[in-house]
């Protein structure tokens, strides 16, 4: 999947040098100059979110969010996921055993949908291309949209 | 050169404490550069089609389409259009910003650009499927709906809130 990406991408990009050169070369560029800002940033994300779930392992998370009341996983939930990002290919699995040891569909809920919607992690990322105020705005209104969508799925379910 | 600095700080105190992690606890250390070592080469796969996308858009769609099919009048087919961009995407939400980031210096309009982040991020298609194997089909649908409601909602209030204010310098 990756490799058709890389090579559609490519193929576009030379396809688009030939037919528009000086305008590519001045877009190349400055996509260059942003990428070249963000990439130190990613990289210190990446690697911080690697410390966290070396010191805080998945059984961790699923110890701490399968006991205690619904409510209170919810809120717990929604802080863990808002924190990390973890690939769905982790996260469903965990979530999954989570609810097969009897925690509220809500909480599996609240994990999810702060999990990549909500990111802390990412907010210097997202501020430097939109601003502090989007930033804080969308991610602030996302964490309780997670928690109203965590509350009505425990009921419907 | 300060600027400079500034831009490795962050790089140099997370070594700093892989480092001190490694003087700790070596077990922890090596699960921690494991586990950053998979989000490492998730970046190293998406960031070239990122960049390249970014060109692309820049070169190629005129604003007067993006404004026409993505802008503050682009009504409902506007709105459909950006959740079905966020659902089909792939890759980490880092890699939305730029991109969201150039469909809005074109003219979409913030709600649209809330939209495909926020379905980007928590109702891409892989995720559903992936959903539904580990918690079923019917909480997967449940959460998916719900999901694209609170987004409207969120990305209607976004837009009002960027009327009102200022939003995005």
């Amino acid at each position: 999947m990756t490799i058709i990406m890389w090579s559609a991408t490519g193929l576009l990009l030379i396809l688009s040098f030939f037919l528009k050169k000086a305008e590519t070369k001045k877009a190349i560029k400055k996509a260059k100059a942003m990428m070249g800002m963000m990439m130190p940033q990613i990289l210190a994300i990446l690697l911080a979110i690697g410390l966290v779930l070396g010191i805080i392992p998945p059984s961790l998370i699923e110890k701490v969010l399968g006991q205690g009341q619904t409510f209170i996983s919810v809120i717990i939930a929604s802080a863990f996921g808002s924190i990390t990002i973890i690939p769905g290919f982790v996260a469903f699995p965990l979530v999954g055993s989570l609810v097969d040891q009897g925690a509220d569909y809500s909480v599996a809920a609240a994990f999810i949908t702060t999990l990549t919607m909500v990111g802390i992690a990412t907010i210097s990322l997202e501020s430097k291309q939109f601003g502090n105020k989007f930033t804080l705005y969308r991610n602030g209104l996302s964490f309780l949209g997670a928690i109203v969508i965590a509350i009505l799925l425990g009921m419907v379910m | 050169m300060k600027k400079k600095m500034k831009k490795f700080l962050p790089i140099v105190v997370v070594a700093a404490l892989y480092i001190l992690l490694a003087i700790i606890s070596f077990d922890t250390f090596k699960l921690a550069s494991h586990e950053a070592g998979y989000y490492l080469k998730e970046m190293l796969e998406i960031m070239p089609i990122v960049f390249g996308l970014i060109v692309l858009i820049e070169v190629w769609l005129p604003r007067k389409v993006i404004e026409k099919h993505m802008g503050s009048h682009s009504g409902i087919s506007g709105i459909v259009l950006a959740f079905l961009m966020g659902m089909l995407s792939a890759g980490p939400i880092y890699a939305a910003f730029p991109i969201t980031g150039a469909l809005y210096k074109k003219g979409a309009s913030i709600k649209n650009v809330v939209i495909i982040l926020s379905s980007w991020a928590v109702i891409k298609v892989p995720m559903l499927v992936n959903e539904a194997k580990f918690l079923g089909i019917k909480f997967m649908a449940i959460r998916w709906l719900l999901t694209i409601v609170v987004i409207l909602i969120i990305a209607t209030f976004m837009e009002i809130l960027a009327k009102d204010k200022k939003l995005i310098v």
